[in-house]
């Protein structure tokens, strides 16, 4: 692109900033940050109800909801929960299960979404660290230079390591609600054909 | 006398016309980005019949003018696949510029243009030579591409500068840039040539823009009780077959969006698979199929029901979908 017109460019761009969502400093991750799953992504309608006031829901979504527990598991335990449940009960029923393992799920995912704010607040810090140190290491008499550059080469190292970990740490609130969907899709399911 | 058919002359008939039934049926082709494979399923079935090994990370994919070949964006390999759709194979490599994201093949049949996401490049390919003809210089993050009906224009959409730039595709010079919604994914042209659509996957907007004086004319925004706006993320857009309607994914919200194209009014949100991507029209124009990255399946919809019929297991994180006639 010629210099002019990224001249251009950059003179429309006020206007479109103005009408763009703010970046979110805190946010490390590719994937937009989405503060919650929403029920009516996973759900025809969204349903209501006290999942908590209804002992034998409360005790699926205290089986199948904690993160160790793989999908395949719980699926088959909605099935086991669904099987001997007449039409009138699963109505009732399974749109509870999924509100409760939506919240539990979301509890979860705010967890996990804190720990990567918190991950990346720390990288930012070792950025600056490690440039500061480089500012430094500029001037610094002989005498200090190596002890200088061995700070800053350590820094440097963790800020890299931590960095190559962001990816996967990125990757759990995306299999948290890619399990979440396929509970959803199980308890689906298991709802009466009208 | 009476011509009677024998048992094995019979099987055969039934087996040339059971053939001659396969033979028509369509046949979906999807890319899975974490499998490195292309997943081929038989539009009437449904099944997957064949599963193609391709380069990494495949997203964007292409089909040749006439059928016979795949054009896949292998992004970390740094290449374009070309599968053969007789064999499954993949017969050549093509050079595409680092990490090709989407491509879209000019009506010449033989110009590929692929954008190039880390180098803020539309790099242009001779698909019949294996040679790079043009290397543009665009925005930043470039991926959607676009190309008008008459192959006059290309429009390339750039995530992180927000612009859809317009290119003369003769002269490969950008002749417009547009500003529009954040992290611009997609560009899709009316089949009129008059204007073109663009989805803003952060703006959680469509902008339609004008052939005319390159100016956005609409804007279509969605919003979904129960559904953060954060989630509601527009990339993949598709006509149906009379061009009335517009379908877009809206990524995590896990839904596809009917648009009416006069009105631009939005008519239904269909509840599909999870992170739904990329779309792609039946040959009938009857049915869609969607591609959704996190529940890895492909979700197909009824369009004159407005239903979604049938869920069908790919590989890992489908992404692109084309539908071979």
């Amino acid at each position: 692109m010629t210099w002019r017109r990224w001249a251009i460019a950059w003179c429309l761009l006020p206007a479109a900033v103005a009408a763009q969502p703010k970046p979110d400093a805190d946010w490390p991750c590719v994937q937009r940050y989405v503060p919650e799953i929403g029920a009516a992504a996973l759900w025809p309608e969204v349903p209501g109800g006290d999942w908590q006031g209804v002992p034998e829901v409360a005790a699926l979504v205290g089986r199948i909801a904690p993160r160790p527990v793989e999908a395949e598991q719980g699926v088959a335990a909605i099935r086991d929960f669904s099987a001997p449940l007449d039409a009138a009960a699963r109505r009732r029923l399974l749109p509870l299960a999924f509100l409760g393992l939506m919240d539990e799920t979301n509890r979860q995912r705010d967890g996990v979404i804190d720990q990567i704010r918190r991950f990346a607040r720390r990288q930012r810090d070792l950025a600056e660290r490690v440039r500061a140190l480089e500012a430094e290491l500029r001037t610094a008499p002989a005498a200090t230079h190596d002890e200088l550059e061995r700070r800053r080469f350590f820094a440097a190292k963790t800020y890299g390591d931590a960095e190559r970990t962001l990816h996967y740490a990125c990757e759990v609130p995306v299999r948290l609600e890619g399990r979440l969907g396929a509970y959803a899709r199980a308890l689906q399911a298991a709802m009466p054909q009208d | 006398m009476p011509r009677i058919l024998t048992l094995p002359a019979a099987l055969l008939l039934a087996g040339a016309l059971l053939a001659g039934n396969g033979a028509r049926a369509e046949t979906i082709m999807v890319s899975n980005e974490k499998d490195n494979t292309i997943s081929v399923l038989d539009g009437e079935t449904l099944k997957v019949v064949q599963t193609v090994k391709v380069g990494e990370r495949p997203r964007g994919i292409v089909l040749s003018k006439d059928g016979r070949f795949l054009y896949v964006c292998a992004g970390d390999s740094d290449r374009v696949d070309v599968v053969d759709t007789t064999s499954w194979k993949v017969v050549r490599r093509l050079p595409s510029g680092s990490d090709p994201e989407r491509a879209a093949l000019h009506p010449d049949g033989r110009r590929l243009y692929v954008a190039n996401e880390d180098d803020n490049l539309v790099t242009v390919v001779d698909v019949e030579r294996g040679v790079v003809l043009q290397e543009i210089p665009v925005g930043v993050e470039p991926e959607g591409m676009g190309l008008s009906p008459d192959g006059r224009y290309v429009v390339n959409t750039s995530e992180t500068t927000n612009m859809a730039h317009v290119i003369d595709a003769g002269s490969g010079k950008i002749i417009a840039n547009v500003l529009v919604g954040a992290r611009p994914r997609y560009a899709l042209w009316q089949p009129d040539g008059k204007r073109f659509w663009v989805s803003s996957e952060i703006g959680g907007t469509l902008s339609l823009i004008s052939a005319d004086d390159w100016k956005v004319v609409g804007q279509v925004s969605f919003s979904i009780p129960g559904v953060p706006r954060e989630a509601i993320q527009p990339v993949g857009m598709a006509f149906s077959a009379d061009a009335s309607k517009l379908f877009v994914t809206l990524g995590p919200a896990n839904r596809v969006a009917v648009v009416d194209v006069a009105t631009r009014e939005v008519q239904r949100m269909l509840l599909v698979g999870q992170r739904v991507w990329n779309l792609a029209l039946s040959a009938d124009g009857s049915k869609l199929y969607t591609t959704n990255g996190v529940s890895n399946d492909l979700s197909v919809v009824d369009i004159e029901a407005m239903r979604v019929t049938r869920s069908v297991p790919v590989g890992q994180a489908p992404w692109g979908v084309v539908v071979k006639p």
